[in-house]
């Protein structure tokens, strides 16, 4: 995810960055940018059931919170940990009734699921039907379930931190990110696992 | 065992193929839109927020500043109308004349006594009136109207002085009759407990004491007789110097072979006083057993 980069400014953490952003320093934001932006769209992206336009909306959304309030940010937290709350609101703000629309479009996901199961191997390498498969089936989890599993992959955060994120307990994250990769397992094929 | 219980949520496999699979990123256009905004807020960020913070407690201290100077000119106005309130009824030529008593009459005397100043003040404001309307401006005249008319400011000034002399005089009067009372009432107001005897009550005999003055004096005492108050010179050695109040119980029986006898009156404002049981408080000889 991080780039190793010989400029000095690189090897600074994100909440000096920001700190030097906020004094103007332009730099600063691109790294910042470039350590966060990936990781940060592909879980709008999960989160928004691969819509698009609507994930480039929430993204762009977030990043303009995150220039304008940059002198309010305080480090009492992580800014890594600051950046996934305001997207959580985001998506819970903006993406919820969209969501729900998708989800109708959705809803022969089990067929989609049983399609890509049944496509021929030499149409498609094993490697990308499970990635697939994985995808559809991550698609498939209950909203938290699915957050807390994206939130595990995409970023470094500690489980508590995770918790701090999705405003919940410890144990109630450990428990829908237990049950997530519990139903993965089971829906994936073992010759993906 | 923390480690051990965190590991379970580590498979390895599971993520190795998630992560083959997360290849989005956000498209060039949208990153590029985002970065520029950062670049602009950057500028702004090295040049505005100290304008903007210096315009802001700018705002806050001239608001405060502002209210500061409203209340000062506020009070001021107010303390400035009470000060030349009584220099403004009457007119300069007028005031000139008048003692300095009654146009500014001292404070404690406002206090004591303020029916007293209500009617010079009527008085005065009657007379502005009269004045006033006196020099008013007429509208053009010939000669004789303008003689008749200085004629009869002349006349109308010489009444207003006399009239405020006048007043002035029965006001001092007032005062003068004012403080004398006070000065009788003196040992009930006063806070200390020595007997307080004004001047005026020291020259005077117990019979021309009031009943309040004559419980407050050391040389008389009052009590019953033929069921009236009476006000007499003080017969024995108990009496002599006694206060006849409940506070100076003590001073009363450290003389030997005295004894207090306690009673209880009320003397209203207008020197009258009655007394519970007609018993008055009093330092008498101890009556040896027959």
């Amino acid at each position: 995810m991080q780039k190793t980069n010989t400029n000095k400014d690189s090897q600074m953490n994100d909440e000096a960055l920001i700190a030097a952003y906020s004094d103007g320093k332009q730099s600063a934001f691109d790294i910042i940018y470039q350590r966060h932006s990936a990781p940060l769209y592909r879980f709008i992206l999960r989160q928004c059931n691969q819509n698009i336009s609507l994930s480039e909306e929430i993204f762009q959304d977030t990043w303009m919170n995150i220039i304008k309030n940059s002198k309010q940010f305080q480090a009492k937290s992580s800014f890594s940990t600051y950046l996934y709350q305001v997207t959580r609101h985001k998506i819970i703000d903006h993406a919820r009734k969209k969501i729900s629309h998708r989800e109708d479009e959705h809803s022969n996901d089990s067929d989609a699921l049983e399609s890509a199961k049944m496509e021929q191997p030499d149409e498609k390498t094993q490697l990308a039907i499970c990635i697939e498969l994985l995808q559809q089936c991550i698609q498939k989890l209950p909203d938290e379930q699915k957050e807390a599993f994206i939130l595990k992959q995409e970023t470094e955060h500690t489980l508590d931190e995770l918790a701090r994120i999705t405003q919940t307990t410890l144990e109630t994250f450990k428990s829908r990110l237990r049950y997530a990769m519990k139903k993965l397992r089971e829906w994936l094929p073992g010759e993906c696992l | 065992m923390n480690q051990h219980h965190n590991d379970e949520f580590d498979d390895k496999k599971l993520s190795d193929l998630y992560r083959q699979g997360a290849t989005e990123k956000p498209s060039d256009n949208i990153s590029h839109k985002i970065l520029s905004a950062a670049s602009e807020q950057a500028k702004l960020n090295r040049s505005g927020p100290n304008l903007i913070e210096y315009l802001i407690n700018m705002i806050t201290s001239s608001r405060s500043l502002a209210f500061a100077a409203v209340m000062v000119i506020g009070i001021s106005i107010i303390l400035q109308i009470q000060f030349d309130q009584p220099e403004q009824i009457v007119p300069q030529s007028i005031s000139d004349s008048i003692p300095a008593a009654t146009m500014k009459p001292d404070s404690t005397e406002i206090l004591a006594e303020p029916e007293n100043f209500s009617e010079p003040m009527d008085s005065a404001s009657d007379l502005e009136k009269s004045i006033s309307k006196s020099l008013s401006p007429a509208k053009p005249v010939t000669k004789a109207d303008e003689k008749r008319r200085n004629e009869s400011d002349r006349k109308a000034q010489s009444e207003a002085k006399r009239r405020m002399a006048e007043e002035n005089q029965l006001m001092r009067q007032r005062s003068q009759e004012k403080k004398e009372k006070r000065m009788m009432l003196a040992p009930e107001n006063a806070f200390s407990p020595a007997p307080v005897i004004s001047p005026l009550t020291s020259t005077l005999n117990c019979d021309e004491l009031t009943n309040r003055a004559c419980l407050s004096s050391a040389k008389c005492t009052l009590s019953f007789h033929d069921n009236n108050l009476t006000c007499q010179s003080t017969v024995n050695h108990c009496e002599k110097g006694f206060v006849q109040m409940d506070m100076y119980k003590e001073q009363c029986e450290q003389k030997t072979g005295c004894q207090y006898i306690t009673g209880h009156c009320n003397c209203d404002a207008d020197e009258s006083c009655s007394c519970i049981n007609d018993e008055l408080p009093s330092c008498e000889p101890i009556k040896r057993a027959e």
